[in-house]
């Protein structure tokens, strides 16, 4: 979408309402210093950036750049407002209200958030930006053009999808009681494998339920087991009963319990469960952090407070979650074991209050366990598996193994039958356990498989989007190496490109040749002017992306330190890259201004020079003319003879151009001076040349020497001669003076400009190689015959 | 603009080349997500939830690669 005109009023440099008035065409605005031609492409950058201008953002401007988007000497009632009209008739309007807040109408929508800034502007101080960015910031520039986000996001989507699935599953819990269960299946087993535990259990099935059916499913069985068991036992003599209590008692693990939790303890090494819980809580969010971290400078790690580079962070985040997945791993096992002995001790309480020992606890409770037994019946076993202290393990040593000892000591003399029933007992519960930790083993695997298969999506995802990126940075560094090689041909800088850094994810980067050595950044090695050129070829590239969009392009002075021969090649370039595109090209180089009126003059090109700048009050002003001498005309009042100097440079430059245009042949001169040829040198050759080739069509359509320009740029030649040269080397030149040379000047170089087509002499060429001519062929210039 | 659809293809075959297995049932259910939900926006912290929940509930339906009819 074109754009028609930019209108502002009280806006930045504005004052009454002022248009740039591009009537959808491409333009080129010339402007010198401070004449106010950036505050048309702040009024781009405000609508495009939310009502923010990025080189107004500072401590100064206000909260919303209240005191600095107003023109500031705005009379009280006058408002400041900006509006662009699109080429469809449509069109957005702006008021900024006193404090900076400011209200919308029209299209903003489809502008707004859609046209990219950084692909749309291109400023002075901005061309750089991009080679002098992070990799981060250049990745972050490309994206919207990677056309990727949507990938971006179904990726993170992944990773906290991952996150959350072994959370609802309870993975870790469940890792846990698997953890315990192979404890359990070791000490009853050993290595016995499953076929052979069921093959024990069908013996055991046999001999104690011979009455009932044979069940083929495991668990079954040792429910059917443990029942007939349990009654067996029940069917035994008191005093076997007691043997066997005790003897359950007495064969508790206690003591390996105590050993396993203190170990645990001391591997956690001071870890306290608060504060993994509140790395784990900044570490997790970190890590979502890092995804968006430029990919150089620093960074303060907010799980540890130091000061680190990002690179190194990333390795950092790392290496603590991998820490933390260490202790979390030792914590686990703290639990399980801590469990354990909350089981034994629960158990050891269970058996000892069994009724079959009354006569064994009445008989140690007057004895020296007295104080064991209160202690054990004092203790809340349950609060041991959260959390339990060395005095707790101190206490459980010194209290209950003393008892463990006693019960041990007196099932000594339990009868074999009782024993072998107690022992079958046992590895019924064992295998029972075990057979339900394989269910439990399937749930992990089905939440494993799970999670594994979201992150390899997710990996995937990241992959695909690498390759994408791979594809549309080596599309957009084709277009930078084409475009750098108009700017700079034959010249020992090439293949110059972007790339992805093997080392970073969402990171690019510029690399180039420099006399054959590969460089690894432009930073390394270009000068200023090449780091310009290159800034302009990136800004370039990646506008061009957007061509389908045909969205216009600001470049406002990027080519202030570029010189003369690369600014040159601007023109092929734009002409040949973005020749269906709206450009409008700013600039404060009058030189310039002129080469490109020459140059692209006619077509789908304008241009507009604005008048220098005088106040706030008067704000910004168009020159009527597209020439730059109402540059010299603003002089008149303070200084004449700057006034006519300004006006001889000016035909310095306009004159050489025409001459060329014209292909007028000049004397040659030795070394550089054929390089400075003054006004004078090419008005003499014109007008010697001109009053052979030079022609305006008669009322009766034939042609005749155009008398009218040969006399006006006569006339041209002789005041500069006088008055032009005076103005240069003393200040002896009086207003009436400067006043007369500047017209003529102008009235010289519009001579070359058709009365009725408004088109310059060179516009076209008339009737074969020999003449060229405006557009409509009213004035006609016969090449080579002077 | 990439093809959204041949992405998520790619994808997914790519996390099965990397020998991410789950029962056919999941991976409709991760497909149907991927193409649905994913690739708009933001999943919010709910509706992640929710579908963390949905897949667990749909792996433990599954049968097993190994109980699947050959």
């Amino acid at each position: 979408m074109r754009i028609k005109a930019i209108g502002l009023s009280w806006f930045r440099g504005a004052a009454d309402p002022v248009s740039l008035e591009l009537a959808c065409k491409s333009m080129v605005v010339y402007g010198a210093n401070a004449s106010g031609k950036s505050s048309f492409v702040d009024a781009i950058e405000y609508v495009l950036n939310g009502g923010r201008i990025s080189h107004l953002a500072h401590e100064y401007s206000g909260k919303r750049q209240e005191n600095a988007v107003p023109n500031r000497l705005k009379p009280h009632g006058a408002s400041t407002k900006l509006s662009i009209k699109f080429c469809d008739n449509s069109e957005i309007n702006t008021e900024i209200n006193e404090d900076g807040s400011s209200k919308s109408s029209g299209v903003v929508s489809s502008v707004v958030g859609v046209w990219d800034y950084r692909r749309t502007v291109l400023r002075q101080g901005e061309v750089v930006d991009f080679i002098q960015g992070t990799k981060g910031d250049k990745y972050s520039a490309l994206l919207p053009l990677l056309g990727l986000h949507p990938m971006e996001v179904a990726a993170e989507n992944l990773r906290q999808l991952a996150k959350n699935i072994e959370s609802l599953s309870g993975l870790q819990q469940l890792k846990a009681i698997l953890s315990q269960a192979a404890a359990k299946r070791k000490g009853a087993f050993g290595i016995m494998s499953d076929k052979e535990i069921l093959e024990k259990l069908e013996g055991l099935h046999s001999k104690y339920c011979a009455d009932k059916v044979a069940k083929k499913d495991a668990l079954s069985r040792c429910v059917d087991l443990a029942e007939a068991l349990e009654t067996r036992i029940a069917q035994l003599s008191a005093d076997h009963r007691r043997y066997l209590v005790l003897r359950t008692a007495g064969d508790l693990e206690l003591k390996g319990n105590v050993d396993a939790v203190r170990t645990s303890s001391v591997n956690l090494a001071g870890a306290a469960d608060p504060l993994i819980a509140q790395k784990l809580s900044v570490l997790e969010p970190t890590e979502a952090l890092i995804d968006e971290l430029p990919a150089e400078g620093e960074v303060k790690c907010p799980a540890c407070g130091q000061l680190v580079r990002v690179d190194r962070f990333r390795e950092h985040v790392k290496l603590e979650f991998e820490r933390l997945r260490e202790i979390r791993e030792t914590f686990n096992q703290r639990k399980v074991a801590m469990g354990t002995l909350c089981d034994t001790v629960r158990s050891l309480k269970l058996n000892l209050d069994k009724s079959e020992l009354k006569s064994w606890r009445d008989e140690i409770a007057n004895g020296k366990l007295k104080e064991c037994l209160a202690h054990l019946q004092g203790l809340n076993a349950d609060a041991l598996r959260t959390a339990c202290t060395e005095k707790d393990l101190q206490g459980i040593q010194d209290k209950l193994l003393p008892l463990i000892d006693a019960a041990g000591s007196a099932s000594v003399e339990a009868p074999p039958d009782a024993k072998r029933l107690q022992e079958d007992q046992r590895v019924v519960e064992a295998a029972k356990s075990t057979f339900e930790a394989t269910e439990q083993a399937v749930e992990v695997k089905r939440a494993e498989a799970l999670i594994a298969l979201i992150s390899a999506l997710e990996q995937a995802t990241r992959d695909e989007i690498r390759l994408r990126s791979k594809a549309v940075i080596s599309e957009i560094s084709d277009d930078i190496r084409k475009m750098w090689a108009i700017l700079h041909p034959l010249e020992a800088i090439e293949d110059v490109g972007l790339y992805l850094p093997a080392d970073a994810d969402k990171a690019i980067d510029i690399r180039l040749k420099f006399y054959g050595e590969e460089l690894d950044s432009p930073r390394l090695t270009l000068s200023e002017g090449y780091r310009n050129g290159l800034g302009l070829c990136i800004f370039l590239a990646m506008a061009k992306r957007e061509a389908e969009n045909d969205r216009p392009v600001f470049l406002d002075d990027v080519v202030v330190s570029l010189d003369r021969d690369h600014r040159g090649m601007i023109v092929e370039l734009l002409e040949k890259y973005f020749g269906g595109r709206q450009i409008v090209i700013l600039t404060h180089d009058r030189d310039w201004y002129t080469e490109l009126r020459q140059q692209l003059g006619g077509g789908d090109w304008a241009f507009r020079a604005l008048l220098p700048y005088e106040n706030p009050k008067i704000g910004i002003r168009w020159s009527h003319k597209v020439t730059t001498f109402d540059d010299a005309r603003a002089q008149l009042k303070h200084r004449p003879d700057a006034a006519a100097n300004d006006a001889r440079k000016i035909m310095d430059v306009e004159l050489a151009l025409i001459a060329e245009r014209l292909q007028i042949r000049l004397p040659y001169l030795r070394f550089d001076r054929n390089d400075r040829r003054n006004a004078h040198d090419f008005l003499e050759r014109i007008v010697s040349d001109g009053r052979r080739c030079f022609e305006k069509r008669t009322e009766e359509g034939q042609y005749a020497i155009h008398e009218d320009a040969i006399e006006a740029l006569t006339n041209a030649g002789r005041l500069l001669v006088s008055w032009a040269n005076r103005g240069s080397h003393t200040v002896d030149v009086a207003l009436p003076e400067a006043m007369k040379l500047i017209d003529a000047c102008e009235k010289a170089i519009e001579s070359f400009k058709c009365a009725t087509c408004g088109r310059g002499i060179g516009f076209a060429d008339a009737g074969g190689p020999e003449w060229t001519q405006c557009q409509c062929g009213e004035i006609r210039w016969r090449y080579g015959k002077g | 603009m990439p093809n959204d659809l041949d992405w998520i293809t790619a994808a997914i075959k790519k996390a099965q080349e990397r020998g991410a297995t789950a029962p056919d049932a999941v991976w409709t259910q991760v497909e149907a997500l991927l193409r649905g939900r994913l690739s708009e926006g933001q999943l919010s912290v709910l509706e992640r939830e929710r579908t963390a929940r949905l897949l667990i509930e749909r792996m433990a339906q599954a049968p097993s690669k190994a109980e699947e009819p050959q």
